[in-house]
């Protein structure tokens, strides 16, 4: 019975498609109700629609045995009825309660599909539109309920026709819908065969022309358009399976495509060689004729016509060769370009399918708020890949609900302005190249830098040295940075502080990238850049422990050749100053557990600094080789999860080159206690001439603030977390000064400077004592103890500090 | 036009026919060899003298040298990624797996392409030997000193040289699952 069961899946496939279809038909339709109501508008053709579509969904649904569904639809059907007859007003109240029963209705079928009992009160809800559906009741006698009035079902079972040409919608009413579907299941049982002649009847008259029944009454085009649309072109179902595999056969046709063009780059050579030798050899036969009498030349000459003859065949024939092929492999370049290209389009959708679910969203978040919104959607025909679209979605989401909660004003607040109580927010959806951008604008009171900065502050999430050195882009860009959510009273609706970082990570993930452009009072403006696909990716070659690595192009932040005494120590691990916040380093194959391969001549340090959100790390690698298109191909079982291992790509030869997983790749390089060793005696010298200093705090901050400091004046320094550790290191290495905490775990500042002052071999070492502790009592001891200098912590920064290390060495 | 396509029935029943008939074909062939002849294996070598075989049945394919790539942080018994005509291959060292003393290739080493439950490896070997045939019913108890083989990982001794190696004991040792966790 392995038959019925796969028939039974297509056709609850089926259904969840129409079911779909008819929901957002409902929605749309209730919106725009919602709509012309407030405007005093009539709305009973979009009344008739949606009225037309929970038919639908009842006879399908009650067709196929998904009860759940179709009792809601049932009971939404009676409920338009009344909503028709004018019985019911049509308040915001009953668009909310009937949006409620469309989203139930749609977990509902979820919940049919995983063959799992629906998990929300059911029966509360049909009993609320049941209330609803019959308040009206009372005041007409008359009315009745669709399943009793035979006029009424024949208007219910009205079916759309859609006709070829777009933004025209045909009304046809076909005998008894209602039972034939009832039919179906009844055969359901026996023939599956005959059942799905039937059903496929029922779906071809959908697109067929000729079946047209007269029009009865003419609809208007409204939300026809968008189902009319896609009538536009012929087309055919594939299955994603199909697509990929067309797309895996144009992946290998690619690889062959680069190795052909690898070979051809042989024959290139290999013909300006042949040509080469052709000539020299000439040159060399007339050269050696020279040396002799003319008897032997001539002979001579006859003896290498032969095979200067053959020569010119060869070199001919190469290039021959040559110039056929280069004509063959650019028609190859260029058709395999243009297959590509298709076989990529295949796979977009339109952002349409996104975007029809925006109005919703907005309605009922501006509902929440008590705001009064519009929106306008523009999608200019834009496709997009389906990966990308889902990535999307929350961000786009997320910005509205900002926007609606954030941007926009209260209508109280908005009056006062002198602007339209109404908020406005437009969504504009653009290609531009291989991207495509989302804008999405408010006319809302934009987004004051002034009150960012300020919170950025307040939040700890830049310091004020920070701040002062920025513009106001890079303020606005504040925003992004996790904990950030400026609104004091948090909602549920949006500023839950884990907003925007998202917004920002996700467009990353996609490869995508987002700006803002905001003008205080007059609103904010979100540009989404997303890439139109991901199946190619770029990535940067390259090489460590004599293997080929892959680092894909968009988590790359940097790439450096840097000299050794460009590496710094922070928190006793290797560091390199990226615009002067230390970055982790660590060697590519300390990472992987490779061995790492002696590399005597490495004057320069190649490093590739990697990102991912805010986290960076700096990688030392052997060499960098280059950038080209990679397409990452997925390990196999058994090799599922192999750490720092993302993929695989094949190079034009065929050899596979380990594309690395950037996360893994990050987090290990951030746990990595491996110090890069480097063996260099030049490098040495040029360090000791500066003077090494030790810093000893237990306060990782202070430590790595007073090194920053120290660095930056172009001392070398070193730091130790306690008075113990410090003097292990000074019995070891040779320091031209101490700068120590007082307070401090194991061994006290007062203890380790008594201790220095009191060693025969260090007693000369300059010995600073710095603490947040500024009492009289404190400086006398310090002083008992011998210590050169003191300092308060509070005259960090006005560059007491570095005054006094100058003046005590 | 018409294709090659427009020729295979499309109707349900004909196809259901088709299909049977399909699986009995299918079905007897193996039945019969197995019967008449006993299990055909590939023989082939591991160090300089040790004889395994691996049935047919498992086997998809037997390559010659192709270069390794190596992963990081992978079991040390998978010796590495191949390019198996676009596909990436794991390479299984059978050598490390056994744990044998000496985990040395030859130059020449071969990669035995192996599929069982969905999923394809290879196995490298030093050297091809050739075909036989065993008896399942008639195969030895494996030596209990070979080179300290755990007895599981064979079915048994063929004419008291060649180890027949359990494949399937193989890909579902613990060792083998964990890679795939």
């Amino acid at each position: 019975m392995a038959l019925d069961d796969e028939f039974l899946k297509q056709i609850i496939e089926t259904f969840r498609a129409e079911l779909e279809e008819q929901t957002q038909a409902i929605t749309d339709g209730l919106l725009e109700i919602e709509h012309l109501s407030q405007q005093g508008q009539d709305s009973g053709e979009s009344m008739v629609r949606v009225f037309r579509a929970a038919h639908n969904i009842k006879g399908s649904a009650r067709g196929i045995g998904v009860v759940d569904v179709g009792e809601i639809a049932h009971h939404l059907e009676s409920l338009f009825l009344a909503i028709q007859k004018k019985l019911v007003v049509c308040t915001p109240e009953v668009v909310n309660l009937c949006l409620e029963a469309v989203d139930r209705m749609r977990e509902a079928m979820q919940f049919f599909i995983k063959e799992k009992p629906v998990d929300f009160d059911l029966e509360g809800l049909l009993a609320e539109l049941e209330k609803r559906a019959s308040s009206g009741k009372v005041a007409d006698a008359n009315s009745e309920t669709p399943e009793a009035e035979p006029a009424e079902i024949k208007t219910a079972t009205e079916e759309i026709i859609i006709e070829e040409k777009p933004q025209e919608e045909e009304i046809t009413i076909v005998e008894t819908p209602l039972p034939k579907v009832e039919k179906t299941t009844a055969a359901l049982a026996e023939k599956p065969a005959e059942t799905e002649v039937i059903v496929q009847e029922t779906l071809l008259k959908k697109v067929k022309p000729e079946e047209k029944a007269p029009r009865p009454e003419s609809a208007p085009a409204v939300g026809g358009a968008e189902m009319a649309k896609s009538s536009e072109y012929e087309t055919i179902r594939v299955s994603l399976y199909n697509l990929d595999r067309v797309s895996a056969y144009m992946e290998e046709m690619q690889i062959n495509k680069i190795a052909i063009d690898d070979h051809y780059e042989e024959l290139v050579k290999l013909n300006s060689k042949t040509k080469q030798f052709s000539q020299t050899w000439k040159k060399n036969v007339s050269d050696l004729k020279s040396f002799y009498d003319k008897e032997i030349g001539e002979n001579i000459q006859k003896l290498y016509d032969s095979n200067a003859e053959r020569l010119n065949d060869i070199t001919a024939t190469i290039n021959k060769m040559h110039k056929t092929m280069n004509a063959h492999i650019n028609e190859l370049t260029v058709l395999s370009n243009a297959l590509q290209e298709e076989v990529r389009v295949l796979r977009l959708i339109p952002v349409s399918t996104l975007l029809r679910n925006l109005p919703r969203t907005v309605r009922d978040v501006a509902n929440n708020l008590g705001k009064q919104v519009t929106v306008n959607i523009k999608d200019n025909d834009a496709k997009i890949d389906k990966i990308v679209l889902e990535g999307i979605k929350d961000p786009i989401t997320h910005l509205l609900r900002n926007a609606i909660d954030h941007g926009l004003e209260s209508p109280e607040q908005r009056k006062a302005k002198g602007k339209p109580e109404v908020g406005h927010i437009s969504i504009d959806v653009k290609e531009e190249g291989n991207q495509v951008v989302f804008i999405i604008s408010d006319d809302g009171a934009g987004i004051d830098v002034e009150k960012i900065a300020d919170t950025a502050l307040k939040k700890n999430i830049v310091s004020k040295s920070e701040l002062e050195s920025m513009n106001d882009e890079e303020i606005m860009e504040l925003i992004f940075r996790s904990g950030f959510s400026t609104k004091e009273n948090v909602t549920d609706i949006s500023g839950r502080g884990v907003g925007m970082d998202v917004v920002k990570s996700n467009l990353t993930n996609l490869r995508g990238h987002v700006n803002i452009s905001t003008e205080l009072g007059k609103g904010t403006t979100f540009y989404l850049r997303v890439p139109l696909t991901l199946a190619t990716e770029r990535g940067l070659i390259v090489s460590s422990s004599g293997q080929l690595f892959v680092i894909t192009t968009s988590s790359v932040g940097r790439v450096l050749l840097l000299n050794k005494h460009d590496i710094i120590e922070v928190e006793k691990s290797q560091a390199i100053l990226l615009d002067n916040h230390p970055v982790s380093l660590c060697s590519l194959a300390d990472i992987l557990n490779f061995e790492a391969k002696k590399n005597a001549k490495a004057d320069k340090l190649p490093v590739v600094v990697i990102r991912k959100g805010q986290k960076l790390a700096a990688v030392l690698v052997d060499e960098i080789i280059g950038e080209r298109e990679i397409v990452i191909k997925p390990l196999q079982a058994p090799l599922i999860n192999v750490p720092c291992v993302a993929g695989a790509t094949l190079s034009g030869s065929g050899e596979i080159i380990i594309v690395l997983n950037i996360t893994d790749l990050i987090d290990k390089a951030l746990h990595s206690r491996k110090n890069i060793v480097i063996n260099n005696n030049k490098t040495e010298q040029v360090t000791n001439n500066k003077p090494y200093l030790l810093v000893v705090d237990d306060s990782p901050t202070t430590r790595a603030f007073s090194k920053n400091v120290l660095t930056n004046r172009g001392y070398r320094v070193a730091v130790a977390s306690d008075g113990k550790e410090a003097w292990e290191r000074l019995k070891n290495e040779k320091f031209s000064l101490v700068v120590t905490d007082v307070e401090m775990p194991n061994m006290n500042g007062f203890e380790l400077t008594e201790r220095i002052k009191k060693s025969d071999s260090l007693g000369k070492l300059p010995v600073i004592i710095v603490t947040s502790l500024g009492s009289e009592e404190h400086r006398k001891h310090g002083e008992s103890v011998g210590a050169d200098a003191y300092i308060v912590k509070s005259q960090f920064e006005s560059g007491e500090l570095e005054r006094l290390v100058t003046q005590l060495l | 036009m018409q294709c090659a396509a427009d020729f295979v029935p499309d109707d349900k029943k004909s196809e259901q026919i088709l299909r049977k008939r399909a699986e009995l074909l299918a079905k007897q062939e193996t039945e019969k060899i197995e019967k008449l002849d006993g299990v055909t294996f590939v023989r082939f070598r591991l160090g300089p003298h040790e004889i395994y075989g691996i049935p047919y049945s498992f086997i998809k394919e037997i390559m010659g040298h192709v270069p390794l790539t190596k992963l990081p942080s992978v079991a040390d018994f998978m010796s590495g990624i191949i390019n198996r005509r676009g596909a990436l291959l794991a390479v299984l060292d059978l050598k490390k797996f056994f744990s044998f003393a000496s985990t040395e290739y030859e130059k020449n080493s071969y990669i035995l392409v192996v599929k069982n439950g969905g999923i394809t490896i290879g196995i490298l070997a030093d050297g091809i030997e050739g075909s036989d045939t065993y008896d399942p019913a008639i195969l030895d108890a494996p030596l209990p000193s070979l080179d300290a083989i755990k007895p599981e990982y064979l079915l048994g001794l063929h004419k008291g040289v060649t180890s027949i190696i359990n494949i399937e004991a193989i890909m579902s040792d613990p060792r083998f699952l964990q890679m795939m966790k």
